[in-house]
């Protein structure tokens, strides 16, 4: 995945469920072929798995897959080192797989038993590896769920201690694997997103499969199909969307004059950026002529320590940043004690000037990469 | 971390294979070809007179059709179309279930039976529940030695000339001699016999003399020899001795059986009733249809391949009590049963003058394993000759649907043969809870009937429909950036300066 096609939009938090909803497709229409198309040579073979086994396989593999897919996309992103890009991805698809599989195939042993203890006549009912109902069936999705969860989470938990032992690892090894220099963050929020993504996505999935094969359709094979993509997808769109540290706010001048001149507001080590906009010669981030409608200090665009972008009006000329059926008018007010500020946002224009002498600028949030 | 690798993937293929089905294992299900189902292996019944052997994967299917003169190698247009024909095929979105299979020996499976049989025959019940709509397709059409008894009524009425100046006789006569090519067909062959108030040859010799023919002339011979067509009708006894003294005693016609390894096929031809005196009401007849019921059902207890069956021809009248159904399984016959509102009503010159008795012959012919046919006209007799010489089949297909919700666990099919012979085996179906392959499409077979089979999906739609999906996914991967950047294109231009504008 690169991060020069997710563009800062609505779309950067879908383009990973676009991803982990065409994984499961693939692996659905893998193992169809290979039941289907292979299974009676594989069963001549003795290849052929048991009937029991075949919800263990098929929730094991999502799972896995699905961690796959979810952990390389942000591996991919960040532009990690090769051999994170493969071993981070790896232990999340590994753990989901084995502990998924064993809790389907444990669900598939045991419920039997123990609900047949209570009601012999159910338990013949569980122990049917072929009973396709949602009743029955919704624990292994549930299952599947939590494993991806649980185990993205831990693998980017695991990534923040990394970062945290930065300073204890050697240099030499540091530079060749890329280790992050700070501990990378988990906050409480995204942990939680995590590990009620997984579940929900589950109860999605479950619920299409069982709509599509049993009340609308009627239809198994498009049911399995687009419950499991509906799984991804939905785990992808709930886990994690592509997070704005991705992108650094730049400003971009939309008049003809110095038209597509543009300044980052970010620096490489991060921490509170100002640039400021105006005519005064000298150590401007911005230099626009006078005759343009800009004062001598017209406006500063700032990025505070929590990443969030906002524009100040420093001159008692016009200034005004305009959105979709919104405008903030953020000329100096001289019985102030500061000036007026206001957030930005992906695409916000600043006029800056009389309407006549004009001098437009747009913020942008472009990746960290672009330069 | 190479060893531990190794570990690990020695651990997943462990798991892989313990979760294997045993292929050698006799009990294990096989995966049923083209679908996602499996199919356990079928069990006959306890008490089967013959093993139904449902062909569940494509080795019994090949090892069947070994022997290509036998199973009809050239009514397919390719080996792979038999084998398809003949593999089990089911349809979920449909609730279809296909299941092929062959009668062979209980003491010897691989010899398997040629035998006529129809969908009456045949019951299909799914999780023990009676299937009312299926279909039977018969294949690989054989001729096998097949001996026609016929018993022709030889009475006063069929003396009876009619506008033209023949006689009922001799319209039967030529309607028999007409069907010539089918009661005569290779390999098998005819015996006529008379009855009247008693039974004999066709000469008037005892039955234990009467030599079963091979040749049209012969038949023709044998038919000329019925003269004087007299006295009442004995039409239960002529079958009780037809079905019992005539092929289990020392007699021309069982040795002639039991040389050419035949089965008997008896025809009853009548115009009337069961009738030995005038004085006769048809209430009287009820405990004589049920001896013969009885005597029927005992020689059909017999093994499969010398059991005769029994079918009736009633012609040259309406049927006195029409739409009437033979009862199955019963042979317990009551006067009410048998004569309806003409229980107290004479049958000499009051019934049979106008009528037939057409309940004692679908009784009978229900009872014989046969069909009973009533023919109003004497003239239809040659094609209900035709129908007694029922084409024999080496193996069958069932077809038959129910509510997909059953498809849902794991399901029981049982093919049950009644009437025939009697024959049962089921064979439990698994279907897969998580796949299927595609849904199936309507053909054109069953449309008369209001409910299309389906022919089953093929997998490779399954790519079809995986790639423009997937396709999908990857456009709308892109599509985000491409919007993004066309809406720039377009509505983020520079704007003019304020210095052109003026």
């Amino acid at each position: 995945m690169n991060i020069f096609l997710v563009p800062h939009t609505a779309f950067r938090h879908v383009a990973v469920a676009f991803l982990t909803g065409a994984v499961p497709l693939v692996i659905w229409w893998f193992l169809l072929n290979w039941q289907v198309v292979l299974g009676p040579w594989l069963f001549q073979a003795g290849l052929l798995w048991d009937p029991m086994f075949e919800g263990t396989i098929l929730f094991s593999l999502m799972a896995g897959a699905i961690a796959w897919v979810h952990i390389s996309a942000e591996c991919g992103l960040r532009r990690r080192a090769i051999a994170w890009k493969i071993l981070l991805p790896f232990l999340a698809a590994l753990f989901s797989f084995l502990l998924t599989g064993v809790l389907v195939f444990a669900n598939a042993v045991l419920t039997p038993l123990i609900v047949g203890l209570i009601d012999p006549s159910l338990g013949e009912i569980l122990a049917d590896p072929s009973t396709a109902t949602y009743r029955f069936r919704l624990l292994d999705w549930i299952f599947a769920g939590t494993m991806i969860s649980v185990f993205t989470l831990l693998v980017r938990v695991g990534w923040g201690f990394v970062g945290g032992l930065s300073p204890y690892i050697p240099e030499s090894i540091a530079a060749v694997f890329e280790v992050p220099a700070q501990p990378a963050k988990v906050g409480l929020w995204m942990s939680l997103e995590h590990l009620l993504a997984g579940p929900s996505a589950a109860l999605i999935g479950a619920a299409v499969w069982h709509i599509l094969s049993h009340i609308v359709i009627k239809d198994m094979y498009l049911a399995t199909a687009l419950g499991f993509t509906s799984f991804g997808f939905c785990f992808g769109l709930i886990a994690w969307g592509v997070p704005s540290d991705l992108y650094a706010g730049w400003i971009r001048v939309l008049s003809s004059h110095r038209f597509g001149h543009r300044i980052p507001i970010d620096t490489p080590e991060g921490g509170v950026v100002e640039r400021v906009v105006g005519h005064y010669p000298r150590g401007l981030d911005l230099w626009i002529g006078a005759e343009h409608g800009v004062a001598e200090l017209h406006a500063s665009f700032v990025r505070a320590t929590d990443g969030a972008y906002t524009v100040r009006g420093l001159s008692q000329h016009p200034i005004k940043l305009k959105r979709a059926l919104e405008s903030v008018d953020l000329s100096y007010e001289p019985t102030s004690p500061v000036p007026l500020e206001t957030d930005l946002r992906m695409e916000d224009r600043v006029m800056i000037g009389p309407k006549k002498q004009q001098t437009i600028v747009e913020f942008i949030m472009l990746p960290k990469e672009e330069r | 971390m190479n060893t531990s690798l190794r570990h690990l993937f020695g651990l997943f293929a462990a798991m892989l294979v313990a979760g294997c089905v045993d292929p050698m294992s006799a009990e294990t299900a096989v995966p049923i070809d083209g679908t996602t189902y499996r199919i356990s292996p079928p069990v006959v019944t306890e008490g089967s007179e013959l093993t139904v052997d449902i062909m569940r994967d494509i080795r019994r299917c090949k090892q069947v059709f070994s022997n290509p003169d036998r199973y009809d190698a050239n009514a397919f247009e390719s080996h792979e179309d038999r084998l398809e024909r003949c593999l089990p095929r089911v349809d979920r979105a449909s609730g279809q279930v296909e299941l092929s299979f062959r009668l062979a020996q209980r003491d010897n499976a691989n010899r398997g039976l040629i035998l006529p049989l129809q969908k009456d025959h045949v019951r299909v019940r799914h999780m023990e529940r009676e299937v009312p709509h299926f279909e039977l397709e018969r294949y690989g059409r054989a001729d096998a030695g097949q001996l026609f008894i016929l018993l022709v009524d030889a009475t006063h009425t069929m003396g009876l000339a009619d506008s033209q100046g023949i006689t009922r006789l001799q319209r039967v006569i030529n309607a028999i001699l007409g069907a010539k090519n089918t009661i005569l067909a290779p390999g098998s062959a005819v015996a006529v016999l008379r009855y009247g108030t008693e039974i004999s040859g066709t000469a008037g010799q005892p039955i234990s003399e009467v030599v079963p023919v091979t040749t049209a002339a012969e038949l023709k011979a044998e038919l000329e020899a019925i003269k004087n067509p007299r006295g009442f009708t004995e039409l239960y006894g002529a079958v009780s001795q037809a079905v019992g003294p005539l092929l289990d005693a020392d007699t021309a016609i069982s040795r002639f059986l039991s040389e050419r390894d035949m089965q008997p096929t008896v025809v009853l031809l009548t115009d009337g009733f069961n009738n030995r005196h005038r004085r006769e009401r048809c209430g009287d007849n009820a405990p004589k249809l049920a001896d013969t019921l009885q005597n029927l059902r005992a020689a059909r207890q017999k093994p499969p391949s010398q059991r005769p069956v029994l079918y009736t021809v009633g012609f040259g009248a309406p049927p006195f009590r029409p739409g009437w159904v033979a009862p199955k399984d019963d042979i317990s016959v009551t006067p009410e049963q048998l004569c309806g509102e003409f229980v107290h009503n004479f049958i000499d010159g009051e019934l049979d003058a106008v009528s037939i008795d057409n309940v004692s012959l679908l009784w009978l012919a229900e009872v014989g394993g046969g069909e009973g046919f009533i023919k109003p006209h004497v003239g239809q007799i040659r094609e209900a000759l035709a129908d007694t010489a029922p084409q024999r089949f080496t193996w069958y297909r069932v077809k038959y649907r129910v509510d997909p919700f059953y498809h849902r666990s794991s399901f029981n099919s049982r093919i049950v043969l009644t009437q025939f012979v009697a024959a049962d085996a089921s064979v439990m179906i698994h279907p897969s809870p998580w796949f299927d392959v595609p849904t199936g499409l309507p053909t054109e077979e069953g449309a008369e009937e209001g409910a299309r089979w389906v022919k089953p999906g093929d997998i490779r739609r399954a790519t079809s429909f995986t790639v423009p999906l997937l396709g999908g996914f990857i456009v709308l991967g892109f599509l985000g950036s491409a919007l993004f950047n066309t809406r720039r294109a377009l509505f983020r231009r520079a704007k003019r300066s304020s210095k052109k504008k003026k």
